[in-house]
């Protein structure tokens, strides 16, 4: 993505453009008008000769400026909060069931289990109410999305392994059929966000205008299904080797 | 302010940044009312004509206003040698909200001139 921008708007300061996408993004405008806009900077500075410093100044003003009366701040819809919420679940409950399916054992739901529940309704609160650092990181990191939900149950094992006294045993059946319930709910609920992308288009340049699903939204919207398979996989290959 | 400090800290631009806020809509409109032209080629017909060197930091935001008010229409077209050039156009809409403004500032600036003239005369009177 940077490496296209820098190949459409090379009269654009990178660090400048960066802050600029950043603030139209946070403020919800359409990748369509972003690249309207980046277009024309770099159109000018080209003509002018001024560096993009010189010729727009701060680029989270001018950002505010451009947008005027449009400066509400993102919102993330419910819907797409409850689906990650509902990802993590999957992620943490469909690979132990096949796990204790394949060692013929029960289920143990921990006082450690009951912790990440609450722990996780409490970020999609925080995700609901105060979106803005997350969704900055992923403007700013896309390639590393796919990696943070490893990097919330990483830091789930902490209360995990810190409170281990039973609270229920299940069957493995019944955290099988929640889990799986909770990753197609993932899925579909995500789906109308995740599904569509929003490319920046430079009204210059027809390559730029091919809004298709390029692989990084396929891996995107089926990211869940994705880990749980890979975590699935890795405990399969551990029990064979073990 | 002294005068020659004024000018010392307003050396960049000729005129104080307040007028050219107000001053500058009109004039763009009027630009624009001699036919589709670019964003650098209005800063640039701006500065020819005296108005100082209007960034591209002011000048933009202004024209986006522009065109949600529907005064303006835009339109990509091919740079020569360079990058495309985004042309803005007057809309009929545009047309005759620059036609009204035009001559809305000439009216106020024949106030305003008056006024300094009359304030001159008074200065001399009473010295």
């Amino acid at each position: 993505m940077a490496e296209d921008l820098d190949r459409l708007t090379p009269n654009v300061n990178r660090e400048w453009r960066e802050q600029f996408v950043m603030e139209l993004r946070l403020a919800g405008t359409p990748g369509i008008r972003i690249g309207d806009a980046l277009a024309t900077v770099d159109a000018h500075c080209a003509e002018s000769g001024e560096s993009t410093d010189e010729a727009f100044g701060d680029p989270v003003s001018y950002a505010r400026e451009l947008l005027g009366e449009e400066t509400s701040r993102i919102r993330l819809r419910p819907r797409l909060i409850i689906g990650l919420t509902f990802g993590l679940l999957s992620m943490l409950t469909l690979p132990r069931a096949v796990e204790d399916w394949a060692q013929d054992e029960r289920f143990t739901v921990t006082a450690g289990d009951l912790a990440i529940t609450v722990t996780l309704a409490l970020l999609a609160g925080l995700l609901f109410w105060r979106p803005e650092p997350l969704l900055g990181w992923f403007y700013r990191h896309p390639a590393t999305s796919f990696s943070l939900p490893f990097a919330v149950l990483i830091a789930m094992l902490i209360p995990a392994a810190l409170l281990q006294s039973t609270v229920v045993v299940l069957e493995w059946q019944t955290p099988a059929v929640l889990g799986l319930s909770a990753l197609m709910l993932s899925v579909a609920l995500t789906w109308p966000d995740l599904s569509q992308p929003d490319p920046i288009v430079d009204p210059r340049d027809d390559r730029s205008t091919r809004a298709g699903r390029d692989p990084m939204t396929w891996m995107t919207v089926f990211m869940f299904p994705v880990l749980v398979a890979i975590m699935i996989g890795y405990d399969a290959l551990v029990r064979a080797l073990v | 302010m002294t005068s020659s400090l004024y000018f010392l800290v307003m050396s960049h631009d000729p005129w104080p940044s307040d007028w050219l806020r107000g001053a500058l809509g009109v004039c763009v409109l009027r630009i624009l009312a001699d036919g589709p032209t670019y964003g650098y080629a209005i800063a640039s017909r701006l500065e020819d004509a005296g108005m100082g060197n209007v960034k591209g930091g002011t000048l933009y935001p202004l024209l986006t206003r522009f065109e949600a008010a529907g005064l303006v229409e835009i339109d990509w077209r091919p740079g020569e040698g360079g990058p495309g050039r985004k042309f803005y156009a007057l809309t009929e809409l545009g047309r005759r909200h620059t036609e009204t403004q035009v001559e809305q500032w000439i009216a106020f600036t024949r106030t305003t001139r008056a006024l300094m003239h009359t304030g001159a005369t008074s200065e001399r009177t009473r010295a």
